[in-house]
């Protein structure tokens, strides 16, 4: 009888010394980061919708390496570095995750289905009140998804690259995928996770960065009301949804998937269809982050992770999220001065479309210094706002990118 | 040079879109708000200059009260002008969408 090996009887055990130091410090660095993005989420200091799913995701697929036939490494989850037509075919039916990313994930779908969930929970009447104001505060808070261009470029990277990694700082994680899925195939996959790990710090760090760019006695400044309250009417935000979506789908048809998932969830929130809102708030949009969560993790295998370009596209995305809070807060510096001071430029930082945390954020701050301060509607309408201008700039993006490659 | 000069049309071009999507967005607001709060006097004043009852009837200063008329409203609308104020369904906290990004409320 041959003699059992240890490593080909337990094969994640045995690839894990079989692949080298590194491999081996990789897999094992994965699992203990899966465990604890397990632990941030149920603590709730990190989303655990999305990072229960993806730590143990992440933790798992670092765990269950085996040999495949033919002596190659790899797992029975999703392979997706795939191209081939033949080879997807025979993949799709060995790896269980594989038909999932396949025709939800690498084609946008997921992206798009929860877009249309965002779409059905949001309320653009917010944004309807004052949009001028809420526009100019959120184009001011992609300051990021400029900026962090040039510096990727500067750092070696492609211009499709630093595209794709600058459009982190727009704090949206659907939009992020959907450009680096256009722009870097090869690199989509680490860019958005490190859009989603970091969409965190929007939550965690924004907090600390109103304490030091606003003066106590400037954060606590309540707004004036208005001088005119209107109700904004369903019909309103309809036909707000309608047109937007068919100018936006003219103006950029390479976005048009994310525009019209969008607004078709707000005109269906509007048009107050019940039995389909339910449905697209309820088991899509869940349903849908779950599986990003997930397969979020099982793509953070050691091998794609051990890319070299990891660890730039982990300083751009922190420094691009950090740009565009920066850039909002000056936005909203910008109205303050304006209006005589008379404005809370905290409100301004709830210009990343990070929606509904930044705005959460720019109000708990505010009332930390005074409780009698409402800033939540205008915060809410310039959130709102950034999902429109962070969709403007992945189709400008995506649709510019080719003309300055030639 | 070629990445400076990208970001810098990229960004022209977002604010111009950008603004350009807010004037839409007003244009909506003003078309579908109730217009009493739009209607100058000078403007009641040509109204009713024009009016099938002519002149005589500009010394009615109740046009803007008309403009809200429900009656005359439901009657060609099929429902009340006030529903107009009572259908928005705006939250200021947006619980749901919280919860959804928290998973809690």
């Amino acid at each position: 009888m041959e003699e059992i090996n240890i490593g080909s009887l337990f094969q994640g055990i045995g690839t894990l010394f079989s692949g080298g130091t590194s491999l081996f410090l990789t897999r094992v660095g994965l699992i203990a980061l899966g465990l604890f993005l397990v632990y941030l989420g149920k603590k709730k200091i990190l989303d655990p919708l999305l990072m229960i799913p993806m730590g143990l995701g992440m933790a798992t697929i670092n765990s269950a390496v085996l040999v495949l036939p033919g002596g190659k490494q790899g797992n029975l989850f999703v392979d997706p570095l795939v191209t081939d037509p033949t080879e997807l075919f025979n993949v799709l039916q060995i790896n269980w995750l594989q038909p999932i990313y396949t025709f939800t994930f690498s084609n946008g779908l997921i992206a798009c289905c929860i877009f249309m969930g965002i779409g059905v929970l949001l309320d653009v009447g917010l944004m309807l009140r004052r949009p001028f104001l809420s526009i100019f505060l959120a184009l001011f808070a992609e300051m990021g998804t400029f900026l962090v261009v040039p510096i990727a470029a500067a750092m070696g990277m492609s211009l499709q690259d630093s595209a794709s990694i600058a459009m982190v700082g727009g704090a949206d994680g659907p939009m992020v995928l959907f450009t680096s899925m256009i722009l870097s195939k090869d690199l989509f996959v680490p860019i958005t996770i490190v859009a989603y790990l970091y969409l965190g710090f929007t939550y965690g760090g924004y907090p600390y960065l109103i304490r030091l760019l606003v003066p106590k006695h400037i954060r606590g400044i309540q707004p004036p009301a208005p001088k005119k309250i209107y109700q904004i009417s369903s019909s309103q935000k309809l036909l707000f949804a309608v047109v937007m979506c068919v100018i936006l789908s003219l103006l950029f048809p390479v976005a048009s998937p994310l525009f019209f998932s969008l607004f078709l969830g707000v005109a269906v929130r509007e048009a107050d269809i019940k039995p389909v809102v339910e449905f697209i708030k309820g088991p899509l949009l869940y349903g849908s982050t779950f599986f990003l969560g997930l397969l979020l993790g099982i793509l953070c295998e050691a091998h794609l992770i051990m890319n070299p370009k990891i660890l730039p596209l982990l300083l751009l995305g922190i420094l691009a999220l950090l740009l565009s809070g920066i850039g909002g807060l000056l936005g909203g510096y910008i109205v303050y001065w304006f209006s005589g001071g008379k404005f809370n430029p905290v409100i301004g930082i709830a210009g990343v479309s990070c929606i509904p945390s930044t705005a959460k954020v720019a109000q708990k701050e505010v009332s930390a210094i005074n409780p009698k301060a409402i800033i939540l509607q205008d915060a809410l309408g310039a959130s709102i706002s950034g999902v429109i201008t962070t969709a403007i700039i992945t189709g400008l993006y995506v649709t510019l990118i080719p003309y300055f490659m030639k | 040079m070629n990445v400076i000069y990208f970001v810098l049309v990229a960004a022209v071009l977002t604010f111009a879109t950008g603004f350009f999507v807010a004037s839409i967005v007003w244009s909506i607001k003003w078309l579908l708000s109730p217009k009493e709060a739009w209607v100058s006097s000078t403007s009641v004043h040509l109204l009713h200059l024009f009016s099938p009852r002519g002149f005589g009837a500009s010394h009615n200063t109740n046009l803007t009260v008309d403009l809200l008329n429900n009656e005359l409203y439901g009657y060609y609308h099929g429902k009340s002008a006030r529903k107009l104020d009572q259908d928005s369904t705006e939250s200021v906290v947006n619980n749901e969408l919280f919860k959804y990004s928290h998973g809690r409320n």
